[in-house]
């Protein structure tokens, strides 16, 4: 079975994206360790025909994007109008299965949900099976998975869902959405986000109180 | 004041607005670079995207409207990529603190004024699916700019919104 495994983060590495991918991969070997991967970072806007051509013999796909405004981000919108365009006029039949992770900022999993109908709206349109979509919440902690173990602490249930998830890619198996909060109290998860932007502001040489700026000039 | 963001020819959209005025469009046919996700329109330049292209103030402009009209080919249940990126460009309208809305969390609101935001989505073949989707993503999206009112249209033909954007 050959899997191909898609970022749609726009950042060209250390995204939540790419190591929630990078976990996958690592589970999906152990289930099945004669998998082959191959993988596309779709950073930009637009694919080149190399890259539609090498996904013709993927049998399944996994997408991993980050939620942008409650959706697909737009540069990798573009490329999926693309992949349309090329695969529902390839007319052979396809059996490809579609699997995506969305991860958000947002504590609650559930806010990726109008992501992953989008992805099963574009299955439709593009010939291909919609297989399993995972949510995460809390992406701002996904990082932590370089450092606590999956399936304890505040990565439980990422643990439980990952698991699930991956067995659906392995065995071709479809079903709703997994949406998933992180272990972690909400409240605590805000303020550890809000310390985070004031961190980064001061890098910045800007004040706590900047970050609350109304500026009018156009 | 009104923002116009739409993916239709600028000649066509002109056909269907009419004489108008106090409206700020924002058409395709600007280059526009993709959100890089960097969060300088937060934590650098608050308010304004670090990208220098035509949509660099787009959290500024935002504020400066009381409506945002969005025209757009409805595409896998929500907006087609040049709409969308405007949006995507234009999260410095919001502030990167957390506040909870309707028992989710949100982005706190910068500017102290609400805006209105009407969607107008149009397709010939828009499934049932993708229309509540679309509907979903349009109170969404409300929800996380704290708007006070949100409008949706689907259409099959963009000339049936004539006289119906503003």
């Amino acid at each position: 079975m050959k899997i191909g495994l898609i970022s749609g983060s726009p950042k060209k590495k250390d995204s939540a994206s790419g190591l929630l991918l990078k976990v996958l991969k690592s589970l999906l070997v152990q289930k099945n360790k004669t998998c082959q991967f191959e993988a596309l970072n779709l950073n930009e806007k637009g694919m080149t025909q190399d890259q539609l051509t090498q996904m013709e013999n993927w049998d399944r796909i996994v997408f991993s994007f980050p939620l942008y405004v409650d959706g697909i981000p737009a540069h990798l919108l573009t490329c999926l109008q693309e992949m349309e365009a090329y695969f529902s006029s390839l007319k052979i039949p396809k059996e490809t299965m579609v699997y995506v992770m969305v991860n958000c900022g947002f504590f609650e999993g559930s806010q990726n949900r109008l992501a992953i109908d989008m992805v099963s709206h574009w299955c439709r349109r593009t010939g291909f099976i919609m297989g399993q979509g995972l949510g995460v919440g809390g992406g701002g902690m996904v990082p932590s998975l370089e450092v606590a173990p999956l399936g304890k602490g505040p990565n439980k249930n990422l643990g439980r869902a990952l698991e699930e998830f991956s067995d659906a890619v392995i065995n071709k198996r479809s079903g709703p959405p997994i949406l998933i909060n992180p272990n972690f109290p909400r409240v605590a998860y805000m303020l550890a986000a809000q310390h985070n932007w004031r961190s980064q502001a001061k890098k910045s040489g800007l004040k706590r109180r900047d970050l609350s700026r109304r500026p009018t000039s156009v | 004041m009104k923002l116009i963001i739409n993916d239709l020819q600028e000649e066509v959209l002109f056909k269907l607005l009419g004489k108008h005025e106090n409206v700020i469009i924002l058409s395709e046919n600007t280059p526009i670079h993709h959100c890089i996700g960097c969060f300088g329109c937060w934590v650098k330049t608050p308010a304004y995207c670090i990208i220098q292209d035509s949509f660099a103030s787009m959290g500024p402009q935002i504020a400066a409207c009381d409506e945002i009209i969005l025209i757009s080919k409805c595409t896998y249940g929500g907006y087609s990529p040049f709409v969308k990126n405007v949006l995507d460009r234009s999260i410095g309208y919001i502030h990167p603190d957390f506040t909870i809305r309707k028992g989710e969390m949100h982005h706190k609101s910068r500017y102290p004024e609400q805006i209105s935001m009407t969607a107008h989505f149009y397709g010939e073949d828009i499934t049932p699916e993708e229309k509540s989707t679309a509907s979903h993503l349009v109170e969404a999206n409300g929800l996380n700019l704290n708007t006070k009112k949100n409008q949706v249209f689907f259409y099959k033909q963009p000339e049936e919104m004539k006289g119906r954007i503003l």
